[in-house]
């Protein structure tokens, strides 16, 4: 009978257990049903979330891209090749992609752009400065040709007349020409093109003048204690066409007189040339003085102006020789106040013939010619205090580099040919001295034919004299 | 190196045409140099001690003889230099005075 009632409860029983098993085994399976959804999907927004941030950076690159084309190089261009002044090349549009390979392939595009420009420039530049260094050569040498069949034509006719006057306008207009030359070349990265002999700087100044339109408003002011001194050859033309510079803008701002001196500095001579036009501002003064410093080779797209083209010319020409230019100082007169310097290293000897002919012009005329020179070095106090070898001439045996200027002005009093430095040195002869050579005042009809006799006797020691001195007395040093 | 028309301010006909080239010229001693022009100074640097012929100066300048004159021609206006003509040509003297003069360059 148990039985009979048990056995429904046994299957209520097994069938709550059997219930309560699906239950707990659905309620697991739910479980794991709604963790995997939950995987899936943050599996799906984290695949969303890659996709926006890669639309996003493709986007970003796009707009960079063109950003690069439309703006960033367009801008190098006109930086690079068209030269625009203030143009700002642009740096990255977004500046989330600062150090990306985007950046950098970028930024290498770029680098690029400004190489080949640089490249086709040089190249260019290097091309055109060859081919006007050969025209200007050509040039140079027909106006030299021409400049000398001027001279050949003044020295045939010596009879002056409208022909001379026509002749020396001509004269002018080919030394300017080849002024012009000069500055093409150098411009071209080119010397002057000229090489000379040691000069003074009397003709330093003169030859300069000569070059520039208005000559004759230049006034030099001469004194033959610095103005007879030598330059060294290498850099006579240099220094000139400089100086010639300094001329021209002198001249062309200012339209009163332009004042040039020679003055002794402490490490050499400085040519001055003053005017008394409007001066420069504090601005043209340092773009002047920036110019005047800068020794590259120029770039005739950078100039823009005659007075700035100039300064670089004089910039570079002291910058290759050694000498210095300078505009710094105001001048007396209100205008600029520019000064080459050339350095005591940059002096030179007087050449051998130059020498010969002014003191072979001395020695005839002066009485004690040929007792002169030995006098003279007699007294020197060195000379006489140092034993002599004899076989080293005065000249080199003191090579000072750097001549001291008590001793070179010190020498006023009895004059040597050349200073202890080894500078030449004119003879200045006594202005009260009176003419004791020969004189033409023999010759006249009245006279007595024996004092007329005693005249040409007197007048042929003379010329012995005169014609024998040359040689004994033609050279400044007594060896 | 320097041109000729620098050293005469642009001019070519001297302004005295009685210059030759056998022109003696005489420096006067007291009249100042300062103020000369280069070239003009230089001339009167060579006349001072003696005297020299136009030719001579333009040799010793190394400039054209039409040169020379300008800046002589000049320094003559100036009062720098009196020029004095060259001796006068010997067609001027007698016979008899030559003869004597040939004597005694003879006797020399």
């Amino acid at each position: 009978m148990i039985e009979s009632h048990l056995l429904p409860e046994l299957f209520l029983g097994g069938g709550l257990a059997a219930a309560l098993v699906a239950l707990v085994l659905q309620t697991r399976g739910k479980h794991r049903l709604k963790q995997a959804k939950a995987a899936v999907e943050e599996r799906s927004e984290q695949a969303r979330q890659r996709a926006e941030l890669e639309r996003y950076a493709n986007r970003a690159a796009e707009s960079e891209a063109r950003h690069l084309v439309e703006r960033r190089l367009p801008a190098v261009v006109d930086v690079e090749a068209r030269g625009h002044p203030g143009v700002v090349v642009p740096g990255l549009l977004e500046p989330d992609l600062k150090g990306t390979p985007v950046d950098s392939a970028y930024s290498a595009a770029e680098d690029l752009v400004r190489e080949a420009v640089a490249i086709t420039r040089e190249s260019i530049g290097r091309d055109a400065r060859a081919g006007v260094r050969g025209i200007a050569d050509e040039a140079q040498t027909y106006l030299v040709r021409l400049q000398m069949k001027i001279d050949e034509e003044l020295d045939k006719y010596p009879s002056a007349g409208a022909y001379h006057q026509s002749l020396t306008d001509i004269d002018h207009f080919a030394t300017r020409a080849l002024h012009t030359l000069q500055r093409l070349r150098i411009l071209a990265g080119s010397w002057p093109g000229v090489q000379r002999a040691n000069c003074t700087f009397r003709e330093i100044v003169e030859s300069a003048r000569g070059r520039i339109d208005a000559y004759d408003r230049v006034s030099f002011t001469y004194l033959p204690r610095t103005a007879e001194l030598f330059v060294e050859g290498r850099v006579v033309e240099p220094v000139t066409v400089a100086l010639t510079e300094l001329l021209n803008n002198a001249t062309s701002y200012s339209s009163d007189r332009v004042t040039v001196y020679v003055q002794e500095v402490q490490s050499g001579f400085s040519i001055v040339v003053e005017d008394t036009g409007l001066g420069m501002n504090v601005f043209q003064r340092e773009e002047a003085e920036r110019l005047l410093r800068r020794s590259t080779v120029m770039d005739v797209t950078n100039l823009r102006d005659e007075r700035q083209l100039g300064f670089a010319i004089v910039g570079r020409l002291a910058g290759d020789y050694g000498f210095r230019a300078d505009v710094g100082a105001p001048s007396a007169g209100g205008g600029v106040k520019a000064v080459i310097l050339v350095p005591n290293a940059l002096m030179g000897d007087a050449p051998e013939d130059t020498g010969a002919v002014h003191i072979g012009r001395d020695a005839p005329a002066a009485p004690a010619a040929p007792a002169a020179p030995a006098g003279g070095t007699a007294v020197r106090p060195e000379a006489a205090g140092r034993p002599r070898t004899g076989d080293t001439p005065p000249a080199e045996a003191a090579p000072a580099p750097a001549p001291d200027p008590a001793g070179s002005r010190g020498i006023a009093a009895e004059p040597p040919l050349s200073t202890d430095s080894g500078l030449p040195k004119r003879r200045r002869r006594s202005r009260t001295r009176t003419p004791e050579g020969p004189s033409q005042e023999a010759a006249s009809d009245t006279t007595d034919p024996d004092t007329l006799a005693a005249g040409f006797d007197q007048m042929r020691r003379a010329l012995s004299a005169g014609y024998a001195a040359p040689d004994t007395g033609g050279t400044p040093t007594d060896d | 190196m320097v041109r000729s028309y620098t050293v005469t301010g642009g001019r070519a006909t001297p302004s005295r045409t009685s210059l030759d080239e056998a022109t003696l010229l005489i420096a006067d001693h007291k009249m100042p140099l300062t103020g000369l022009n280069p070239h003009a100074h230089r001339v009167m640097d060579l006349c001072l001690p003696g005297v020299l012929s136009v030719a001579e100066v333009g040799h010793h300048l190394q400039l054209p003889g039409a040169v020379t004159k300008v800046i002589v021609s000049g320094l003559v206006d100036s009062g720098h230099l009196v020029a004095r003509s060259p001796v006068p040509a010997a067609q001027q003297h007698d016979m008899a005075l030559l003869e004597r003069i040939l004597d005694a360059l003879h006797a020399l």
